[in-house]
């Protein structure tokens, strides 16, 4: 589905992805865990084309996408979220949802023609995304859960193949990350995931292989029982 | 039934009225592009009052030369909107981000057009001839045609940008970039080309004016200069960015001057109209519908 081969990344002399190798099957979750500064945002941030990669190939559909523009990579069916949710703050969820669904044979010209309502899709995601009954609640009246949602709501609109979420229960209290674990639950099969997360306890909930990052590379990768056992990740990251 | 200020009568009110309103609609015309160009990219566009000219002139020779005014006009439209591409893709798309450069560039682009049209032409006024010559009655005056199809283009032009911001896809993004163009991005809105798509739409919107205008008040290389004060006043205190409040303000603008044309010489009721903008924008220093969301 998404497959990553050597890729590094520097920031003049500083190393922060060092020959990363990560491979995501098609519909699978897959946890990417690691300490503070070993590099999860910004792997997220090489694939989605927000950073360009010093070396490497990320391979999506059979093409290299690395370095391509984030606007041509979301087109081609990758999503993202963000560990600060961003979101149009006057704006509707059913706007922000309007916005993100697209006409992928649109033309400049289709650009002026009535646009769409899209009011089923719509509503179909809202459900999935908690938000039914929310619709017509401009974003920052929104509690910072339901911001979280809309986040996760605005991605499923883009209709990816795949998602990489940053951090998705971030500032969430117990039930709200509850719903995201439910949210996921609902969404799984349909989607290829990758999810960054502190809270270990949903990541192992929710993964069917977990990666461990350390210092710009991957120290393991494996289905979640095994990955939490294993000696140097409870060293380098469970601190037991 | 006669209705009518003091000293006058219902046929001067009328004329007065209209005369307003047509004026407003020319102001109105010169504001939308400039209004819709600030709102989205935050560009103080100065060569506007070059590409009104351009739309003037293109309008008078292509007139001319086929004899007919809309070819002219729809001709002139169609090479502006062409140049304001090749400007936007070619220099402006890359002074977005750095204001005091995108104030240099467009006004550069305003003297280097506004000499080549003075180099080319001569710096006298021409005419344009109407397509519409004559005269209506309307309560009692007549008035001329060419300024009530002004005042009806006008209208069409401020119900047409309003539908295109509210109801098409392009008015969703517009209104996203204008609010936050990275999370546009990310839902996958191309930013550059809405900036570009708007870039256009403003320059055909400015040849519009141009090329209208010309048979009221001839064209001349500096016609655009001279509505662009009157329009960067009516986007100041319409609200920055706030298309409602351009129409709204152009309206009371052209009334304004209008009316006040009984009582003061036209140079001080300009002046009057400046000061009190300036009033005005002491105590509302967003307009009447500036707010940091554009495009309401």
């Amino acid at each position: 589905m998404l497959s990553i081969e050597g890729l590094t990344k520097e920031f003049g002399s500083l190393v922060a992805i060092e020959d990363l190798d990560l491979e995501l099957e098609p519909g699978e979750i897959h946890g990417l865990i690691g300490p503070n500064g070993a590099g999860k945002t910004t792997t997220i941030n090489l694939i989605t084309g927000d950073l360009a990669p010093t070396r490497g190939t990320i391979m999506y559909d059979g093409e290299d996408i690395a370095g391509r523009s984030p606007t041509d990579i979301a087109n081609m069916g990758i999503g993202r979220s963000f560990q600060v949710v961003q979101y149009f703050p006057e704006m509707t969820v059913r706007k922000h949802l309007r916005l993100a669904s697209r006409d992928p044979t649109r033309t400049v010209l289709s650009a002026f023609t009535p646009r769409t309502d899209y009011t089923e899709k719509i509503e179909e995601i809202a459900e999935t995304a908690h938000l039914d009954g929310r619709l017509d609640t401009v974003a920052k009246n929104l509690s910072h859960g339901e911001q979280r949602f809309l986040d996760i709501a605005m991605v499923l609109a883009m209709d990816p193949e795949v998602i990489l979420f940053d951090e998705p229960a971030a500032g969430l209290n117990h039930s709200e990350t509850e719903e995201v674990r439910q949210i996921f639950e609902d969404m799984r099969g349909d989607y290829t995931m990758l999810v960054v997360e502190h809270d270990i306890d949903l990541v192992r909930a929710l993964s069917d292989r977990i990666s461990v990052l350390h210092n710009g590379s991957i120290l393991t990768t494996g289905p979640p029982s095994e990955v939490v056992e294993n000696e140097t990740v409870k060293e380098v990251y469970l601190g037991e | 039934m006669m209705y009518h200020l003091p000293l006058l009568t219902s046929s001067e009110f009328a004329t007065y009225l209209l005369n307003g309103i047509s004026q407003g609609m020319i102001i109105f015309l010169v504001a939308s592009g400039l209004t819709l160009i600030f709102g989205l990219i935050g560009l103080i566009n100065f060569a506007h009052g070059a590409l009104v000219a351009l739309g003037g002139y293109g309008t008078l020779l292509i007139a001319d030369a086929t004899g007919s005014f809309w070819l002219g006009l729809f001709g002139a439209i169609a090479l502006v909107a062409l140049l304001g591409l090749v400007l936007e893709r070619s220099v402006l798309h890359r002074v977005y981000e750095r204001p005091l450069l995108g104030f240099l560039g467009t006004f550069g682009m305003y003297v280097v057009i506004e000499e080549l049209i003075s180099f080319q032409f001569g710096d006298q006024a021409r005419q344009i001839a109407s397509p519409l010559p004559g005269y209506v009655s309307f309560m009692g005056a007549t008035y001329p045609k060419h300024r009530l199809l002004i005042i009806a283009i006008g209208f069409a032009v401020a119900l047409g940008i309003g539908a295109l911001l509210s109801y098409t896809r392009l008015g969703m993004e517009i209104h996203a970039t204008a609010t936050e163009s990275e999370t546009a991005e990310i839902l996958g809105v191309d930013s550059a080309r809405v900036y570009t798509l708007t870039f256009v739409i403003g320059a055909a919107l400015a040849a519009l004016a141009g090329g209208l205008t010309g048979p009221v008040t001839s064209v001349s290389p500096g016609m655009g200069m001279s509505y662009m004060i009157l329009a960067f006043l009516v986007i100041i205190v319409g609200g920055m960015g706030s298309f409602k409040g351009s129409f709204l303000v152009s309206l009371i603008v052209g009334q304004i001057t209008a009316f006040g044309w009984l009582f003061l010489q036209p140079t001080y009721v300009r002046l009057g109209v400046f000061v009190a903008a300036m009033v005005f924008i002491l105590y509302k220093p967003r307009g009447f519908f500036g707010k940091p969301e554009v495009f309401e």
